[in-house]
């Protein structure tokens, strides 16, 4: 069950120009939270902020959240002093299914998308796991180092080169299933929505089950306005705080996204 | 002798004056995680429903405002046939005082839903008669006093429930539509729904939403809701439900001593699915600090100054 709790922001790091890791002492959070689920987190300005849960630790009581500065909410909460109390709500939403067993997991995340699919790894340590993670450019590549110690395989994609592959992490991702023979895995992924497009048709063609994680405005993020919908094929439109944030890729209506 | 927060209501008891307001509370199943609905609230109200299922509007739907929020949800709902098998029961069961929450597009429309809630014990339905992010219906009859007098007259005619009028705050003046309704025979107001708003994205020099305006709301409104619901109040001898941008126990407190039966929360309710819990403490403290025992003694007795 998800609950309001205050919580204490222990310290922050910056990872690069744009990106900051926050480790949070928020114990109830903690002891609940599952891959993939977010919280809301009290802003300088009138609604919460959704932020995807990084990592949580049930037994330090502690979660970790990862910052993208985008506006006046990240901006203000990258720039906290340790010891800072919060309002936050959470775990919400519907994180990742787990995954089928005897299938290797491939995890894609691009921008502020790639911090929920490090509590995806970590929730799947025993598996094989191939994680690819595109950047802009060679500067920005952050967080490798979370994935590779949990025995995954590793694979950076910077637009601008620099990195393992030149170009996005969908190609990066296509090119070693060109060159290499896997079979029987699940695509999740987390990150722009051009990405999630290009993630479902291509584990469409492979034949993978795909779990995508959506990033949308909220208001709530409990379920109640109906602000963040997500264009559904043959339904009505769902809440990306609710019935998502990951939803099945063959569930989503891309034409009504892009519309 | 215990404090009492109780309010009377079209001849209902509502254990406290809290309501959540419609389009902010889906159809409350989603806040079990949080509160016991029976407590928390003194009734719930419906999002609204309409005929057909409506999938809602495109492209974004909130953005936030120095002081609360914008929406432009478009009235998403699955409809009347599936509001009636999967919510009506759960909601009945949840709370004694169940207020329905219907949007039509035609008079049509309104009409067939509220025959089609005739055999449900509902408190009142409420007309939505203001929502400013559709096309048709609504805010459109909602502004001319004359369309809402004929529409509550006719939907009156086959409701057995007792009808509320949900007022829009974007007319100049809300006591011809607050005495239309009256004079079409409905048994109560809300008032007010969203007021008419805008946010422009300045790098594209687009407006944010696709209908290019949005409803706004939060505490930014809660001053200019008062002020319409105490007009309204005045105005009209029918009770009336107060809403906008009530976060705090001393706005319910305003709103009440303004002659307002019930509140409504809304954006509130979005920033913390708690705050009706909070708001009875708050409440319970303000009557000790005011000396008075029971709430409804505050109802109607603001002293307005004659100029």
């Amino acid at each position: 069950m998800p609950s309001s709790e205050r919580i204490r922001l222990v310290q922050t790091e910056q990872l690069n120009s744009h990106a900051y890791r926050l480790e949070f002492l928020a114990p109830q959070i903690a002891a609940e939270a599952k891959p993939g689920q977010f919280l809301m987190l009290e802003s300088p300005v009138y609604l919460k902020r959704p932020y995807g849960i990084m990592s949580a630790n049930a037994k330090e009581g502690k979660i970790e959240l990862g910052i993208d500065t985008v506006g006046r909410g990240s901006k203000w909460h990258v720039a906290l002093n340790p010891g800072s109390e919060l309002q936050a709500l959470g775990p919400l939403g519907h994180g990742f299914n787990p995954p089928q067993p005897g299938r290797k997991l491939i995890l894609m995340g691009g921008g502020s998308g790639l911090y929920p699919l490090i509590s995806a790894a970590e929730a799947n340590y025993e598996k094989e796991l191939l994680v690819v993670l595109g950047f802009r450019s060679k500067e920005e590549a952050i967080l490798a180092e979370r994935f590779e110690a949990l025995g995954a395989r590793v694979l950076l994609s910077s637009d601008q080169g620099g990195l393992d592959f030149h170009g996005n992490a969908v190609s990066a991702l296509a090119s070693i299933l060109a060159a290499e023979a896997i079979q029987e895995a699940e695509l999740w992924s987390c990150g722009p929505v051009p990405m999630l497009k290009a993630a479902a048709e291509l584990a469409a063609q492979k034949g993978f089950t795909c779990q995508l994680s959506f990033e949308a405005r909220m208001a709530c993020g409990l379920g109640f306005c109906s602000g963040c919908a997500i264009p559904i094929k043959s339904s009505l439109p769902q809440r990306c705080c609710y019935e998502g944030p990951v939803f099945a890729a063959e569930s989503i209506d891309w034409e009504a996204l892009y519309a | 002798m215990p404090k009492s927060l109780a309010m009377e209501f079209l001849g209902r008891s509502y254990q406290n004056p809290l309501l959540p307001a419609s389009g902010c509370y889906a159809n409350c199943h989603e806040a079990e995680a949080w509160v016991d609905l029976g407590k928390a609230w003194g009734g719930l109200v419906s999002k609204s429903v309409s005929l057909e299922p409506r999938a809602g509007n495109p492209g974004h739907r909130v953005a936030e405002a120095p002081a609360g929020l914008l929406n432009s949800i478009g009235l998403q709902n699955p409809g009347l046939t599936a509001f009636l098998a999967e919510h009506i029961e759960f909601l009945l069961a949840a709370n004694p005082n169940l207020i329905v929450n219907i949007a039509g597009s035609s008079t049509a429309e309104y009409l067939q839903l509220v025959e089609a809630l005739n055999p449900y014990d509902l408190a009142a339905i409420e007309v939505n008669l203001s929502c400013p992010n559709v096309s048709t219906g609504c805010m459109s009859i909602g502004t001319d006093p004359k369309q809402v007098e004929a529409l509550l007259k006719e939907l009156s005619q086959v409701s057995r429930h007792p009808l509320i009028a949900k007022l829009t705050p974007n007319v100049a003046a809300i006591e011809p539509i607050a005495k239309a309704a009256e004079a079409g025979g409905a048994k109560a107001l809300t008032v007010v729904n969203t007021f008419l708003g805008m946010a422009i994205d300045i790098k594209t020099r687009r407006p944010i939403f696709r209908r290019n305006t949005a409803g706004y709301s939060g505490p930014g409104i809660q001053p200019l809701a008062l002020r319409l619901a105490a007009e309204a109040c005045r105005a009209v001898q029918i009770p009336v439900i107060g809403v906008g941008g009530i976060s705090r126990a001393e706005d319910v407190l305003a709103f009440i001593i303004a002659g307002c039966s019930l509140v409504q929360i809304g954006a509130a309710v979005l920033c913390d699915p708690l705050i009706s819990e909070a708001l009875q403490k708050d409440l319970l403290l303000a009557l000790d600090e005011l000396k008075i025992q029971n709430l409804a003694e505050l109802k109607g007795s603001l002293k307005w100054y004659e100029n």
